[in-house]
This record gives C-alpha cells, structure tokens and sequence, in this order.
C-alpha cells in the first residue's frame, strides 16, 4: 500500500496547529487515546523470485494482542506460508515489533494477527469505547496514518455523514476522506462509529490541453467510507484454529447476475430483487438440491430480496447469507424455473480448496511453477463447470526467460501431457518432472498445454 | 503483431488530385512501353458500402487503388477494399474517366477481391483502357527492383520505387479485415517501396511494368516494410472469382505449429513433417482422432515439411485445395510409429458470420458461425452475436452490449439470424416488450427490449 507525500503535507500542517494551540482541546486528549487501537502491520509476500512488502492498517480486538486486518488487507490467492515477516507498528513510533498471522474469517474474509506480548501495555482495544450510531450530517472524525518513512504518524481527520446505504452490509459515506482505511471513526463524544473501508473511486473529469479525459481517482491510504460499527462489531468473530483453516460456505452457483427492473417486472417481481444463475458446479450441493442453470433465486428462507440499489448488492447479499451458514445448515432457496416458483433445499457444505490452499511447486532449473487443479480454476479459465474430471495442472509461475519461458509457456497455461501421456493430478506431474529433470542426458522434453480453446506443443530445453 | 496492419482506406477528404506526369524507369523503349501500360492500367477505387456496426445501418466510404487485368475490364484489388457490402463502386480510369463498376468476386483469406467495369457504358462512352499482365513472383529475387502504384492518402497514380526485400514473408495475423481471418493460405513478398494508406489493392511490378504482387499492408509506425500478396496467389484467386465469385476451400481442424528444433525430438527424417499443436473440437481431424503433438509425415502420399513458419501457409493451402467433402489420407507419427488416418474434409467458414442491423431497436448482430463457435468453446452455433448498440437505443436501454450472445428471445431458443429477422418483423408490425436472455462469458443474465 502506497503512502504518499501527500499525507505529509496534511500531517504538517495539522502538527503546526497543535503546536500553536495553548492546552489540549477535548478532542485532541480523544485523538490521542483513540489511536492507541490502530496498529500498523506490515509484512512480505514471497514470490518465485522475489519479495514484495504490503502495509495495512489494523485494529485492536482485544487485550491479548489480537489484531482485525481488514478483507482485502491480504492477497487472497496467496498460499499462507508464501506470507512473511509479519511486523507491528504503533502510529508515530519507529520500534519494530513482531506479530503473527493467525488467519481469515471464514464469513467476512477479514484477516486476524497477533502482536508480541511488549506491545499489549501500549495497546487499548476497542471494546472499551461506547459504540454510536452515525446520524446523516453529524460531525466525524477519524485516524489517518501517514507512510512508513514518517514513523506512521498518525493524524487528525474530520467530515460529516453523509449518506448510510446498506451495500449490503451498512456503509457509511462521508462527505470527505475522513481515515485511512483499517483505522477507526468515531463522533465528537468519542463514541465509535465505524471501521474505515477501502477508498471510493472517484469519477473525474481530466482536461489536458484542452482534450476531455474521464478519469478514475481515489487516494489509496485515505477512505470516505466506514462499516457502521454498530453492525460491523457484531459480525466479528474469534480467529480461526489454523491460519491455513478454510471451511467457508459452498453450495456451487456460477456466475449470479441480479435482474435489472424491467425483468424483474415481467417476470412477476416488481418489488423485490432477484438473481439468474447461470451455471452449477457438478457434484456442488446446489446441483444436488436440483439447482438448474437459468433459474431465477427470488428468496431465501422464504423471504423474498429486497430492492437494493445498486441492484446487483441483491448478489453480494445472497453470497454473504451462505458465508455466514455454518456447514450443514440447509437453505431454502426460493426458485423461479420457466415462470413456475418452486423451493429448492441446498444443504451448505464446506467450500473446495481454493487456488491459495493447492499444492504447488517450484522448479528453478527450468523456471515453472505448477500448481493443482482447482474447482475455480474452471470458472477464471471459462471451462464449462459442468465437467468433474481434472483435466490437468496449472502453469502459476513463468520466470522471465528461463527455459520454461523460452519454450512458450504462460502463466495461467493449463498443462495436459507431459512427452505424450496425459497427466491430471498433481502428483502424477511432479513425479514426472522430477523424473525427467533428474536425467542427466535429457536434451529437452515437451508438453502439451491448454491455452483458451487451443493446445500448443511446447518443448522445454534442459540445457 | 499489434503494429501490423491492412493499410486502411484513405479517407474521401484527403483527395487532392495531382497532375499525373508518369515516367518510366527503363531506358529500352519495350521496358519503357511495358511500364508505361501498367500505369494506365492502375485505377482508384472509391468504394461506398454498408456498415452494421454501432447498431444502425450506415454508409462508409473509401479510397483504394486497384489494376486492370483484361480487356473487359476485370480489375483485381485488396478484399478490405471493396467487400460484398459495397454500395456503389466509382472506379477512375487513369484517363480520368470515371466509370461505375459491380464486384465479381470477394476472398478475404487471401484479402483480395475483383471488380468489373461497366463495359456497356464504358463503350457507350468510347472510353479506353489498358491492361496489365501478371508477371511471376516466384521468379522474384531479393534486392530485384520493383514499385508500387495506387492512391496513397487519396495521391492517385503514385509511383514509388525500392527492392524486394523479402519473397517469403510469414506473419501471423490476429487482427484480420474487420474481424475476417486472413493470411492463412500464403506468405508475402516483402518490400521497401514506400506504401502508405490508399495504395491497398495496386499493384507491385517488375521494371517491365508486370505485374508480381497486389499490395495491402504495412508495419504502422515502421519505415519501408510493405507487404503485397505475390502474383501467384493472386492468379488463381482471380480465376476463382471470376468463375465462382468466391474461393472453396477444405477444412479439416488441425492448426499447425513449427517442427523446428523438435525434429531431434520426435527422430524425424530430414527435413518432414507437420506438427499438429491443436485440434478443433468437433472437427473432421478430431472426429477421426488426431491429436495435439501428432507429427503429420505426408498428405495423400505427397511428403510435408513443416518445419518454419514460412512453410506453414503453403500446406495449409495444400489442405484447403483439396474438393471439399473428398478423404486425406494422412501418415501420422505418435509415439515412435507411424499410422494412416484418413480424414473427410468440410468446407472452411470463417468465424465471421453475417451481419445485420436491426434499426428500431438499435442493435447490431452477427450470426455464430461454426468456427467462432469451436473457437470460443459454445455448445453450439446457435443465437446470434451483438457486435453494436446505439446509444438510447432499446437494445442499449436494455444493456446489451458488444460480444453478448442472445440465446433466447421470449424464452425461445433462437437458432440465428433469420429467426431475429422475423421477430423483428413482427415487432415493426406490433411493437411490444421482448425478453431476450443472453450468455457473455459463460454469464446469463436477462434484458428487456422495450419499444
């Protein structure tokens, strides 16, 4: 996460006033004490062949140390042993601590760390304040932190309410940036009223030279908009046993697209949201339910959707439903199949492996890495998910002109023979190639490899 | 490749006739006389055709050259100049006559296309004309002097000089004419005679003023890399077209890759065979099994080397001409031996369907071809593709947008085109709401076309 200068000049500008100010005002005594419950993590991602760092901002969970990262804080697709390092800052102070990383929650996908046991005395976790509800037009202010090489000095940011959607979970919107993403929110009385979430896109008018650009703009560590804590505090849940322990919720639709109004009104649902699904992974509970392509998801637990705007929210609240079931909790989904309703049973399981969890390998003397074959591999390579055998195994890693480069392959390349025999697990691949690396004759030995709706004959050097 | 491109028509404003004063280059007076004809057989081509794009039917012009190749006036230019959409063709004589002209023939694979003149009028007129002949680019050697004649940026009767540079040019190309496949079936003479756009479909000849190559495209942003099409491609292209109005070709599936430094691999004899890097599903080669890294050794007996690219089009050409419908036998090596494995050809089609303009909704469509089907893995060909929308349109009311496939209309399958045309020659009777349920990236979703 990128700092820029840009939070310098505002930090400056905004100690210059503390300076000149005789005795601490009221709100600067709450500043102080308040961000004593963000913390500054910062750690690497390892990769092939190099490192890359990431810094976010946290806050305290408890007086053990706990740490909730937001959702987004960490890579997804990035196996758990590949993150490195994981450092603890307190805002303004330059003394390095260490943490550890404990893991997501399986609902939310937030991230939870841990810091070293000197840190806890400085730390106040949030439970302590009074949560407040935000009401449109109050006063708010927030904790900005500035970059690494200003000792993440935090700083003092204000706006006003100014609108609350549910999206589908309550978001606030203030009228300016009001914290840095990850840090907290709170009313002039220090209640706290919201966790800051990741900065809105702002559509913008360039005109350079007269010419007219329609830019996107948003400024990476300052955020308008917060979770309310209200609701936000509620959803947040013990780190999970293991931070390689994944049992999120699956039941294995494809592709959920909400239908827009005039739709909804022909086919009979004037007042509500409803969701097309357009395809079912086999083998998936959905499937099992008797779930089809093309039915129309018009409520859940019979009770119908409501209308959210924007209307696709419809979909990200379907989703987090099943996110926040436990395995083995059955759904009653609400269908509409060729304009006859009909109520589908989905028994919730436990979510396949994801591409982060598969098993990979690096195999330096040629430059690949390959990893196993996932469910929603099928989804990002366009296959049809109504397939079950595991067609091969996925090019993750091509180092930059190594041999492997060199003879054409790609990341994302699907790889289905190796020297003419078909291959489909993991194993199976590695075993071979280890075979075929450890020959000290071998001049060279070609794959067969899937790439959109072609195959091509690659042959690797091994000299 | 992205830099690569047809040369586009010249834009109808950019016409600034200047006098034509020609010379040839040789100092014999037949070189001289040779060279002399071809120029007053090179001819501008303002072309007016029919777009389906943007989700109307609109008329766009353009300028090409082109060259006259026989006494009735059959003229041979680039298949990006004029195509089966063409409205009128106004051709100029380089006596500055201009005469109306119809399209014979049209091949996009080999981006050329042949147009006639209006012989009654044109003798009714008393005009005349000369006409150039085919040299041999076959006989053509690097460094040999040649030039290129046409309209470039509208200059008609432009003359520029330089060299073959190249005779056997290989490029793949992605982009093709407006999404039409090209360049499949032959390699090009490459050249430093400056090309520019507008000299599209001129030709390029020898210092006698025979013609070796039709021009039609350029490294954009490069210096003096042209490309033309050599002659003897282009001789038996015009035959086709004159005859049939279009070129047959075979198709069997299999799309070649280079042999080149996997011989050793695979203990190939010297210099043979076709590797086979991908099979189209559902093709005639993958119905009879062949498969991806098979080494294809021979074609009807007649032996294949493979082995770089520049060979490739040539075989493929060699496929493509056998009778459609008729059987290849194919020597096959997998896995050390070596099996025959006939294969029945079908005709190729291009993976550019027909394409119309619905105006009331504002919607522009393409139908599915089998090929665009095979290649973006659909379960089937039928639906049609949306390729443009006006804006406040009701298509575009509705959201749909380019690359969406409407796979059914009031929740009935719709097999294509013509049962689009029909739906909407009931709505232009009675307007009413259609639902349409279209498929994008393997994605449903529904829309709603509103009058």
């Amino acid at each position: 996460m990128t700092k820029p200068l840009f939070g310098f000049f505002i930090c400056l500008s905004l100690f210059a006033g503390f300076q000149a100010s005789d005795a601490a005002s009221p709100i600067e005594e709450l500043f102080e004490q308040r961000i004593r419950s963000v913390v500054v993590i910062e750690f690497f991602v390892e990769r092939e062949i190099d490192r890359r760092p990431l810094i976010v901002n946290g806050v305290v969970l408890d007086d053990e140390g706990l740490i909730l990262l937001p959702e987004n804080s960490v890579p997804n697709w990035v196996p758990v042993n590949k993150l490195k390092e994981f450092k603890a800052y307190i805002p303004g102070d330059p003394e390095v601590f260490t943490a550890e990383y404990l893991g997501s929650d399986r609902s939310y996908g937030r991230h939870f760390v841990r810091v070293e046991e000197s840190l806890i005395p400085r730390l106040v976790p949030i439970s302590e304040y009074k949560v407040g509800e935000p009401l449109l037009g109050q006063a708010i202010w927030g904790i900005g932190i500035a970059a690494k090489d200003l000792d993440f000095m935090p700083f003092f940011m204000r706006a006003e309410v100014s609108t609350i959607q549910p999206l589908p979970e309550l978001i606030g919107f203030a009228t300016y940036e009001v914290a840095s993403p990850g840090a907290l929110v709170f009313s002039d009385g220090g209640s706290m009223v919201g966790w800051a979430s990741t900065p809105l896109n702002m559509e913008r008018i360039l005109t350079i030279e007269g010419k007219r650009y329609k830019a996107y703009m948003k400024i990476p560590d300052q955020t308008s908009t917060f979770y309310i804590a209200s609701e936000w505090m509620e959803t947040v849940s013990d780190p999970p046993e293991s931070p390689d322990s994944y049992d999120a919720s699956f039941i294995g639709t494809v592709g959920l697209n909400a239908l827009n109004d005039e739709v909804a009104e022909h086919m009979g649902l004037a007042d509500q949201s409803a969701i097309a699904v357009s395809e079912i992974l086999n083998d998936s509970p959905a499937k099992k339910a008797g779930l089809q392509e093309r039915d129309i998801i018009t409520s859940l637990d019979g009770e119908s959707f409501n209308r959210y705007v924007p209307r696709r929210v419809v979909v990200s609240y379907f989703e987090q439903e099943i996110a926040k079931r436990n395995i083995g909790d059955v759904l009653n989904i609400g269908v509409l199949r060729n304009g006859e309703p009909l109520d589908v049973e989905v028994t919730i399981e436990s979510h396949p492996k994801l591409a982060r969890q598969a098993d990979r390998r690096y195999f330096e003397s040629i430059g690949l890495t390959i990893r196993e074959f996932v469910v929603t591999d099928r989804i990002s390579l366009g296959m049809p998910s109504n397939e079950d055998d595991e067609p091969g195994v996925i090019v993750n890693f091509v180092k930059t002109n190594s041999n492997a480069y060199t003879a054409g392959v790609k990341s994302g390349d699907l790889i289905k023979e190796i020297e003419g025999e078909a291959v489909s697990s993991f194993s199976q691949v590695v075993s071979k190639l280890e075979e075929i690396l450890e020959m000290t004759d071998r001049k060279d030995f070609v794959i067969l490899v899937g790439r959109r709706s072609e195959t091509s004959v690659l042959r690797i050097s091994l000299e | 490749m992205a830099l690569l491109r047809q040369i586009p028509l010249c834009g109808a404003f950019l016409l600034l006739l200047a006098g034509c004063q020609t010379t040839g280059p040789g100092t014999s007076t037949s070189v001289r006389n040779g060279f002399e004809r071809l120029l007053d057989s090179v001819v501008r081509i303002d072309v007016r055709e029919t777009s389906f794009s943007g989700g109307t039917t609109r008329i766009v012009a353009g300028v090409g050259s082109g060259v006259i190749l026989s006494e009735d006036g059959i003229i041979l230019t680039n298949a990006h100049v004029v195509s089966p959409r063409a409205v009128d063709i106004w051709v100029t004589l380089a006596n500055l006559e201009r005469v109306p002209a119809t399209l014979l023939g049209w091949d996009h694979w080999t981006d050329l296309a042949a147009v006639q003149l209006d012989m009654a009028d044109a003798d009714t007129r008393g005009l005349r004309f000369s006409y150039a002949a085919f040299g041999d680019s076959d006989d053509l050697i690097p460094g040999q002097t040649v030039f290129a004649v046409g309209t470039p940026h509208g200059l008609s009767r432009t003359v520029t000089k330089g060299i073959i540079s190249n005779t056997n040019r290989y490029f793949s190309d992605q982009s093709g004419i407006n999404g039409y496949e090209t360049g499949y079936f032959n390699t090009w003479l490459q050249t430093d005679a400056a090309i520019n756009p507008g000299n599209s479909g001129g030709p390029l000849v020898d210092e006698k003023g025979r013609v070796v190559g039709i021009n039609t495209r350029t490294y954009l942003g490069a210096e003096n890399l042209g490309f033309a099409i050599p002659s003897r491609t282009a001789e038996v292209v015009l035959q086709d077209l004159i005859s049939k109005g279009e070129v047959e070709r075979s198709y069997i599936g299999i799309v070649p890759g280079v042999l080149q430094d996997l011989e050793g691999y695979y203990a190939l004899e010297a210099n043979q065979g076709l590797l086979v890097n991908s099979v189209d599903p559902g093709s005639p080669a993958d119905q009879v099994g062949l498969r991806p890294s098979d080494i294809v050794l021979s074609i009807d007996d007649q032996e294949i080397d493979g082995r770089f690219p520049e060979q490739i089009p040539p075989i493929k050409n060699f496929i493509a001409h056998a009778p459609i419908g008729s059987e290849l036998e194919l020597q096959v090596r997998r896995n050390g031996s070596t099996l025959p494995i006939v294969v029945e050809t079908e005709r190729l089609l291009s993976r550019v369907g027909e394409e119309w303009a619905f105006e009331q909704w504002g919607l522009s469509v393409r139908e599915i071809s089998r090929a665009y089907a095979r290649e973006n893995r659909l379960e089937s060909d039928n639906g049609v593709l949306v390729i443009g929308t006006q804006s406040a349109f009701p298509a575009d009311k509705a959201g749909l947008s380019p690359r969406d496939i409407i796979s059914k209309v009031n929740n009935k399958e719709l097999k294509g085109l013509d049962e689009l045309k029909e739906l909407y020659g009931e709505y232009e009777e009675e307007p009413d709401s259609i639902l349409m349920e279209t498929v994008r990236n393997r994605r449903v979703s529904f829309k709603i076309l509103k009058p």
